[in-house]
């Protein structure tokens, strides 16, 4: 074949490729996409794709991004610095793994769903799907062609069979005792670690047999990043350390006695044992230094000796470990989350920067970025997700909103700050989902509007420059975006008898529907460090994704707010009621 | 007496009489007027008696005020109210043109606010009220933020001049090129001859960022150097090893035949955990298996750090109590992080250990975590909190709380009783002289200079001695342990 043969062969190919995604791409859930494409999908302010996860291929020349936004996945070819095609796969994706045999796995947060999906030299395509259940945050891949997905709210790890990948199917799904998030395969994946979203806990569950094995707790809040060292022996972490009596000083937040931002390693053998204790051969690198944090450490790789980490608050990547002074790091962005690596060259992807930055980890040095999309105008409320995330925001880089706040969530802490109007009395941190509908703000209700209150934490709480009107609004849009914590199942006898007790035993006087809350401050028999009585009751919606209770935290369960500290229980409530008024408001 | 001291104290008789007067007549009636304003002239009578005829009269003033002391000791006279008290300070408050060499007013407040503390006894020389100024600057040394150049001075009599002693490690002035021993003949081209310390520290502080330049030389040189520098903030290092090795390293070991590392705290800090976290991987990849932590001269202050501190080297369990005035108790906790973990500790304390330390020094006791060796420290445990003024007025230092120790059960019957009374008995008592103590603080001392003396050999030191035989066998121990499993 002449070589303008060839040349006219290719042109007819990416022609076909073009046409063929213009009619798939958009395909109904009955009708799945199944072609290649290109890259050029909606354009109409479509805001940024946000990559959240990525696959290597082919000794690190092809690359597979899933965007979050977008819903699609990209992939790049890595010589030549492009994407070459790209696939809507769902609506909101969250995690990407290799399933082996070019195969992917997509997993879409919004949906519920797994997505499998065949790769080829030029094209990629969704060939199989599987409801999950809902909010899937993460896959890993296990042996035997079984993979597990952890879904967020309901608290599932799913294992899923992908012996016939064109007809995934669930094999089991194990409850675990808080919400999930990051996972990582041991033993070859006969054995799984599963961190908690929000807090520090950390169960293995052996996957073949679907048992918890153990659930032990970490000093830690927002793992975002598993890997093992090079020699397998130690299981290393990605998290941060909240100092809960230490008030929120600013030189204390920049000699780090407030957040410590940090990479654990745990004793792989101490993880496989249930009963050994976790934390007796555990270290923690703290990241950061005095006039330099290194906020919300996220996606990790050990590359050779190094362990890479993303320090998604600050936009850069870090190097260690590090005998002396600090890990080096080397900017990468606005928001790098997710590090994999094939051989020597590092991948990063910044998640609002839509791109992903190759990196010689020998040399520390950039080799190139790799754009994932045009650069689109961001509306007020994109720009708040961005503030949100965003170290910058606070004294040196030490910590954003998100540090405490998971995800708009709560790490599920104490901390002692000027929000109730002193130090010495440190306040659990509240979930900010949901939080446009709770008027007033502040444990003392004292806060009238919310931009106040987003002033108030940078300021007094964060440390950080005094933030521009614009800053403040565009924070305040994008709180007000966040919806509260799904419902729980709101079915049965039980949950019906519960809510006539919610309004009989009259605690819709505090924490009237719908939003649960109201906006004065009762005295109800709680008093904090500092002589404080009168609280603003929080809001009850999505109360059972709450990982403790109170102005400080001090009921560890929901059932212990009525059981243990009596929390406005008449004297004649009897044990069925009480039952029944906890069914009903898990369901809220 | 002088003219101005007469009129002065006319006036705060006079005003002290207002007062007495006004004092409302439902108040014990007309009577207790009567008797006071009796009283008061008597009481005038016999100063005058002493000023005329006694032979080393005190002034009035100093009589009048312990005879007033005199009363309130009692405890039955009534505390003034904010509008007497307003009136007799406006009648002693010297007028404008006798205050000429009387100080600023700031002046004069600062040793009324300082007076109204002083009985905090048994704390030295130190003041308790901070002026806008003071506060702000104590506020930068507790944040180890301190803005300057970065130099310990004294003054050197003999060369009528300025004498840096220590140009900190990292600091401008040593990054400028300023060497220990080295005199400041100008700041700023002006000269500093016969200048004051004082009024050179002044010269010498700034913003940050703001440039400043030093002309220095060496004593016994006429060669001078220009040191130009821009203020920056120079944290100090509150851990040090054993003998410095250069600008910024340092030798851990104290004894070459073993894996025992050496730290000392200066003080115990803001950074002092950070500085602990970091300096761990360093001292591991150092081969260390058993620890010293010199306490001996640790400073400190809040109680806050000395919780991280503690938290810090201890792995899980109770720290101690703090009860506060109403007699609450909040028990502080360690996690289960651990600096040093599996590596056994040796504290050493003494006479000079400060509060913060001795209470870290007494948690690691009361938690089994390090064997405590040396003299036993004085502690006074009170929690000193800094609290501000109004309006950004100043703020003063308060004791807010008292520590108290949780003890273990399995200490001994002295360490139990010497934990109830609150101190700090050592598991080995070694009693060390103090001409000896004060050369070992001496070459601590030495360490903190850039330029330390490579071939100075370090003071005797038993307690040091004892820790290393103490580690020793511990070592052992763990070794024949791990041989044996």
């Amino acid at each position: 074949m002449s070589k303008r043969s060839i040349g006219l062969v290719v042109l007819i190919a990416s022609i076909v490729t073009v046409f063929g995604f213009q009619f798939s791409v958009f395909g109904t859930s009955s009708d799945r996409p199944s072609l290649s494409e290109n890259r050029k999908l909606k354009t109409e302010n479509r805001g940024l794709q946000q990559p959240v996860a990525l696959v290597v291929a082919d000794e690190g020349r092809r690359l597979f991004v899933a965007n979050r936004r977008a819903g699609t996945v990209s992939a790049i070819d890595v010589e030549r610095g492009r994407v070459f095609a790209e696939i809507a796969v769902g609506k909101r994706l969250a995690d990407l793994a290799d399933g082996g045999d070019g195969q992917l796995l997509a997993i879409d947060e919004c949906a519920g769903e797994l997505a499998v999906l065949k790769r080829d030299k030029d094209s990629l395509a969704v060939t199989a799907r599987l409801q999950v259940g809902d909010a899937p945050v993460s896959i890993c891949c296990l042996h035997s062609s079984r993979a597990a997905v952890a879904c967020l709210w309901p608290r599932q790890l799913v294992i899923v069979d992908l012996s016939h990948p064109a007809k995934p199917r669930i094999d089991k799904s194990i409850s675990l005792p808080f919400a999930p998030r990051c996972q990582l395969a041991l033993k070859g994946g006969a054995n799984i670690v599963v961190t908690d979203a929000f807090g520090g806990k950390l169960a293995v569950v052996d996957t073949e047999r679907g048992v918890i094995e153990s659930v032990r707790p970490v000093p830690a809040h927002n793992i975002r990043g598993l890997a093992l060292s090079a020699d397998g022996k130690e299981l290393l972490l990605t998290q941060q350390l909240l100092a809960e009596e230490m008030p929120t000083r600013s030189d204390d937040i920049r000699w780090g006695n407030i957040i410590t931002n940090g990479v654990r390693s745990l004793s792989v053998d101490d993880v496989l044992q249930p009963h050994a204790d976790l934390l007796s051969h555990s270290r923690l690198h703290p990241l950061g230094t005095f006039g330099r944090g290194a906020a919300d450490p996220a996606g990790l790789a050990v590359v050779g000796d190094k362990i890479v980490t993303a320090l998604a608050g600050t936009g850069e990547v870090a190097f260690g470990p590090q005998l002396h002074g600090d890990w080096p790091r080397l900017p990468v962005g606005r928001r790098p989350t997710a590090v994999a690596h094939a051989g020597k060259r590092i991948f990063v992807v910044d998640t609002f920067g839509d791109t992903i930055s190759v990196i010689d980890s020998n040399k520390i040095k950039k080799i190139v970025e790799i754009s994932l999309g045009p650069r689109p105008e961001l509306t007020p409320t994109q720009r708040g997700e961005l503030l949100f995330f965003d170290a910058r925001l606070s004294v040196e880089g030490w910590m954003s909103c998100h540090s405490c706040h998971s995800d708009g969530h709560t790490n599920g802490l104490r901390s002692d700050t000027l929000g109730d109007g002193s130090y010495g009395a440190p306040k659990r941190v509240p979930t900010l989902l949901g939080v446009g509908h709770t008027a007033p703000w502040a444990w003392n209700g004292s806060i009238v509007h919310l931009e106040d209150q987003v002033r108030q934490s940078i300021r007094t709480t964060m440390r950080g420059p005094r933030p521009t009107e614009q800053q403040v609004a565009d924070l305040t849009a994008y709180l007000q975006t966040l919806p509260p914590p799904p419902h729980g199942v709101s079915s049965g006898e039980a949950v019906r008898r519960g809510e006539t007790v919610f309004h009989a035993r009259g605690c819709v006087r505090c924490h009237a529907p719908p939003t649960y809350t109201t906006s004065r401050t009762y005295e109800v028999d709680l008093e904090d460090e500092m002589g404080k009585k009168a609280f603003n009751p929080p809001s009850l919606r999505g109360v059972s994704h709450g990982v403790a209770f109170f102005h400080d935290g001090r009921a560890a369960t929901l059932g212990e707010v009525f059981t243990r500290y009596r929390h406005q229980v008449p004297a004649d409530m009897t044990r069925r009621e009480l039952d029944d008024l906890l069914a009903f408001l898990r369901t809220l | 007496m002088k003219t101005r001291n007469l009129v002065w104290f006319t006036a705060v008789i006079l005003t002290l009489v207002v007062a007495l007067t006004s004092l409302p007549a439902a108040d014990k009636g007309s009577g207790a007027n009567s008797a006071a304003m009796a009283a008061a002239r008597q009481a005038w009578t016999i100063t005058d008696l002493v000023l005329e005829q006694d032979i080393d009269p005190p002034a009035r003033q100093q009589m009048l005020l312990k005879g007033i002391k005199s009363l309130l000791r009692l405890g039955k006279t009534k505390a003034p109210t904010p509008e007497q008290f307003a009136a007799l300070l406006a009648a002693i408050w010297p007028h404008e043109a006798d205050r000429r060499d009387a100080g600023p007013t700031d002046q004069l407040e600062h040793i009324l606010y300082n007076g109204l503390l002083a009985w905090r006894s048994g704390e030295g020389n130190r003041e308790f009220y901070l002026s806008p100024q003071e506060a702000k600057r104590y506020e930068m040394i507790a944040g180890n933020r301190y803005v300057g150049t970065g130099i310990q001075i004294r003054k050197n009599d003999k060369e009528k001049l300025t004498q840096i002693v220590v140009p900190f490690p990292g600091g401008p002035a040593r990054k400028a090129g300023a060497r220990p021993g080295d005199l400041i003949v100008e700041v700023d081209g002006k000269s500093m001859e016969g200048v004051s310390l004082g009024r050179v520290v002044e010269r010498l502080q700034g913003e940050e960022g703001t440039k400043v330049s030093m002309t220095v030389r060496q004593p016994g040189e006429t060669k001078t150097r220009l040191l130009p520098m821009v203020r920056s903030v120079i944290p100090f290092t509150s851990v040090h090893g054993y003998r410095r090795t250069g600008e910024e390293s340092w030798s851990f070991s104290v004894d070459s035949s073993s894996a025992i590392r050496y730290l000392s705290l200066d003080e115990i800090k803001i950074s002092t955990l950070l500085e602990l976290r970091k300096i761990e991987p360093l001292l591991r990849a150092d081969g260390m298996k058993a620890l010293v932590l010199d306490l001996r001269f640790t400073r400190g202050d809040d109680l806050r750090h000395a919780a991280l501190v503690a938290d810090g080297l201890i792995d899980g369990g109770d720290l101690w109590r703090v009860r506060d005035r109403l007699g609450r108790t909040k028990e502080y906790k360690a996690d289960r992080d651990c600096l040093f973990r599996d590596t056994p500790i040796v504290v050493l304390v003494g006479e000079y250990t400060g509060d913060m330390a001795a209470i870290v020094a007494a948690a690691l006791q009361d938690r089994g975590r390090a064997i405590i060796v040396g003299d036993m420290p004085k502690m006074e445990l009170t929690v000193t909190s800094l609290v501000h003024l109004p309006q950004e007025s100043g703020a003063v230092l308060l004791r807010t709380g008292r520590v108290e120790r949780i003890e273990r059960p399995e200490t001994t019957k002295e360490q139990r009783s010497a934990a109830a009374e609150n101190r700090l008995m050592p598991d080995h008592l070694v009693a060390i002289e103090r001409k000896n103590l004060l050369a070992i603080e001496e070459w601590m001392r030495q360490q903190e200079s850039p330029e330390p003396k490579v071939d100075a050999k370090p003071p005797s030191d038993p307690q040091l001695d004892k820790a290393i035989v103490l580690l020793r066998e511990a070592v052992e121990k763990t070794t024949k342990k791990t041989t044996n499993e």
